[in-house]
């Protein structure tokens, strides 16, 4: 027995001791760089997953939030108090909407009335507690049941016809899919005004007092099917500036189409990606004008609603060689988006790249990694391949300087590795020549996404 | 056969470590009800509603604690936690003492308002003209004993005041009203908070909107009077009594903040419950040097959602009221102790 619990003893040392030195052999990355296992590798493929979780366990519990009858946004249960969107909740009910930047609050206008709000915010959506609305805004009357939040508040409630009794279609600009409710109503075919509206990067919205609908500045007949307000092609297209896009009717069929691969990194070759997300501006120049001196051609994922005030940064990224990608239109979470609304931040980002950049790669990033196969299929459905990455350069801690920065991404870059980076930070761009100068010294070769794809076989 | 002996032992230990640590989490009551909290050595004290919510937390200058759990009001009795007028639905209440005696300022469901004598258990509905919702808060003056009942309903609200203990009412204003601070030195002076934060120094006749948008709540510090400070979710403004705006100071804290106190025996010790809800992460922080740095306390309250807190009047004690796990009380001696320190 006293050698079987010796010989025990030895083994967990022995085990021990392996597990330590493997970790430390890990940690020295830099020699470690050249091998497959890479432990940051793992840590940032664990926080997508992790931070995936964790999203759709906060926003299970959801309402849809119908005001006078009609859909306006989703709210959500979170440690037993609701939370409603504000923005488009006081929107509809006729009230100015200012964001206070200097409190974080939120300032509330209409009339002679002035509120201020403390907001909880959500990947830059402000929600509330909605009994606190409810007295804000002096609602005449909040009642929830099923998934359901109804506010009736100075207007009469909207009769909806139901979608069910209806023939349905799905609907696509330029090949792209928009949604899977169009309808046929009496010899006419509808598509949802509010989708079709934020599908070229215009603002919709419904005045829930007059019951008219609006995009931009601009009233649209509409009708409502299911609280939703519908339009036909040619109402929309008086007032939507649709350019030459192409619009399609399909009979509508379950997509049984197999998934597209998520890519997270390349071939196990010495390419690196360096990608760069978010806003355009004029902090892009100086990025450009750097991988300019070093030949280095990137991929940036761009927010659709920073292009328009910004095409001389797309044109000039373009023209400089660079990939223009998808990074959705407002940048929100996708958890908290509908099918169609995901669709619309996709659609409309692809629509605006084209137009203003000449070009759009077929790859769309989910802002802050959150997706799941529903969000990859409806990219998929607008022609874009879903793009994570694997190695993370924490560039967008505002904590973290250059000389941080480049450390972590010459410590931890691997073969095949998709850096993420973000645009509009000094930061980055003043770490970005040693990190170039350090990658290529060791052998990696920058390649943007579509070279990658092709590495790996032309998923 | 030691050996084997041994072995038995361990698994037997083993086992019982598992089965330990598969408890639920439900930590049993450290400190009975009128328990005094003056033996030294503990940090923490678990002091009952195991799981419950506590949503409001007063303590009277000789330790007792009174607790709004339920919607129902709690004061301690022979060792357990005895409910007043159990079948009263309770929104919000307040704790006066004089001579010796403590008298509850409750208030219903229904703007009704209750005085309650705890020493004599009487039991009085006062009369008062408010909407038949909800009452918000009550305060009472520091300086005169009057007491301030303030409402906030979507169909209006305002602030009553009473000279009487109670008995009769005036209203101040049609303002509605969630949050109410009145100086703790010159009566005259109140602020009242719900949309925006207004400002009277004429003991409530006129109100002059303070410009800040600043209104999740309004704090006086008994040891500095002179400056008011208006909370918003991550930080606070702070402003002199002509409803000039001094300074600005945000906390830099991962979340909106549920809930600030003041120590009232130290200037600059401040304790505040934070929230993040759509993370659900938050829990207890305490500043040493007035919001400056703020010392992520956890143990016992990590990513627990605070309430209410509540410091005894030495200010050596933190009453705690959680969303979930019953009331607390932590010793500030201790966590002084501990000496770390955190500026997230």
């Amino acid at each position: 027995m006293k050698k079987v619990i010796i010989i025990l003893l030895i083994a967990t040392i022995a085990c021990a001791g392996f597990i330590t030195a493997r970790r430390l052999f890990n940690e020295a990355g830099e020699i470690l760089s050249g091998t497959r296992f890479n432990w940051y590798e793992s840590k940032t493929q664990s926080e997508i997953e992790n931070g995936n979780k964790f999203a759709q366990e906060r926003l299970s519990k959801k309402y849809h939030v119908f005001i006078n009858g009609i859909f306006v946004d989703i709210g959500y249960d979170w440690d037993g108090i609701i939370y409603v969107p504000i923005r488009t909740i006081s929107d509809s009910l006729n009230w100015i909407v200012n964001w206070v930047p200097d409190l974080g609050m939120i300032q509330l206008v209409k009339n002679s009335h002035e509120a201020y709000v403390d907001i909880v915010n959500f990947f830059g959506k402000g929600y509330i507690p909605l009994d606190r609305l409810e007295n804000l805004l002096s609602l005449d009357s909040v009642r929830i049941h099923g998934g359901n939040i109804e506010i009736q508040s100075g207007g009469s409630t909207h009769q909806s016809i139901d979608l069910r009794q209806l023939p349905r279609f799905s609907f696509y600009i330029n090949g792209m899919k928009m949604t899977d409710n169009a309808v046929g109503y009496q010899e006419e075919k509808l598509v949802p005004s509010r989708i079709f509206a934020l599908s070229f990067g215009r603002v919709f919205r419904y005045d829930a007092i007059e019951g008219h609908t609006y995009i931009d500045d601009s009233r649209i007949d509409a009708m409502f099917i299911d609280g939703r307000a519908y339009s036909t092609l040619d109402q929309l297209k008086e007032v939507v500036d649709t350019g030459g896009a192409v619009f399609q009717f399909r009979g509508f069929t379950p997509d049984t189409q197999p998934l597209m691969p998520v890519i997270e990194k390349g071939p196990e070759e010495n390419v690196v990606a360096l990608t760069f997300d978010d806003y355009l501006g004029d902090k892009v120049y100086p990025l450009l004008d750097v991988l300019d001196v070093y030949n280095v051609k990137a991929t940036f994922f761009v927010i659709g609603n920073s292009i328009e005030q910004n095409a001389g940064v797309l044109e000039e990224l373009v023209k400089r060689g660079h990939q223009a990608a998808n990074h959705t239109w407002d940048h929100y979470n996708n958890h908290t988006l509908t099918d169609d609304e995901i669709r619309a931040q996709l659609i409309s980002t692809r629509l605006f790249t084209e137009k203003y950049g000449g070009q759009s790669a077929p790859f769309f990033r989910p802002p802050g990694g959150y997706y799941n196969d529903n969000a990859v299929r409806i990219a998929q459905n607008a022609g874009l391949q879903t793009v994570l990455w694997s190695l993370n350069s924490t560039d967008a801690d505002p904590d973290n300087d250059a000389k941080h920065i480049k450390r972590v991404v010459t410590q931890w870059v691997h073969p095949g590795a998709i850096a993420t980076m973000h645009t509009g930070r000094d930061t980055t761009i003043k770490a970005l020549p040693g990190i170039i100068e350090n990658l290529r010294d060791r052998g990696y070769r920058f390649v943007t996404i579509s070279e990658m794809v092709k590495l790996r076989g032309g998923e | 056969m030691i050996d084997k002996k041994m072995l038995f032992v361990l698994m037997g230990l083993m086992v019982i470590a598992s089965l330990t640590a598969c408890q639920p989490d439900t930590p049993p009551v450290d400190n009975l009800p009128g328990q005094p909290l003056d033996d030294a050595g503990w940090k923490w004290k678990h002091l009952g509603f195991t799981g419950d919510r506590v949503d409001k937390i007063q303590v009277t200058s000789d330790g007792r604690v009174f607790a709004l759990s339920g919607r129902k009001l709690y004061y301690p009795e022979e060792g357990g936690w005895n409910a007043a007028h159990p079948d009263t639905v309770i929104s919000t209440f307040y704790l006066l003492e004089k001579d010796d005696k403590a008298t509850i300022v409750a208030a219903g469901d229904n703007g009704e308002v209750y005085l309650y004598t705890v020493e004599d258990d009487l039991w009085n509905e006062a009369e008062i003209i408010a909407l038949p919702e909800p009452i918000d808060i009550i305060t009472v003056s520091p300086a005169t004993g009057e007491i301030f009942v303030g409402q906030s309903t979507k169909n209006g609200g305002g602030l009553w005041k009473s000279g009487d203990g109670g008995i009769s009412w005036k209203k101040l204003t049609d303002i509605t009203v969630r949050g109410i601070a009145v100086h703790p030195e010159d009566p005259e002076i109140i602020y009242i908070v719900d949309k925006l934060t207004y400002l009277s120094t004429d003991g409530g006749k006129s109100w002059a909107k303070v410009e800040t948008g600043a209104n999740y709540g309004v704090l006086i510090h008994p040891l500095y009077p002179e400056t008011a400070y208006l909370a918003y979710a991550q930080g606070v403004v702070s402003a002199s009594h002509d409803g000039t705006i001094t300074s600005q100071q945000q906390f830099y804290l991962p979340g909106g903040m549920t809930r600030l106190e003041f120590n009232p025996a130290s200037l600059n010790e401040w304790a505040l419950g934070l929230w993040d809800y759509p993370s659900g992460v938050g829990g207890l922080y305490y500043s040493f040097n007035g919001g400056g740095h703020w010392l992520e306390v956890g143990e016992k309250m990590k990513d627990v959602r605070i309430l209410d807190l509540c410091f005894d009047k030495d200010g050596k004690t933190l009453y705690i009221g959680t969303a979930d796990s019953g009331l607390w009380a932590l010793n500030i001696e201790e966590l002084k102790k501990d000496g770390k320190s955190s500026n997230k």
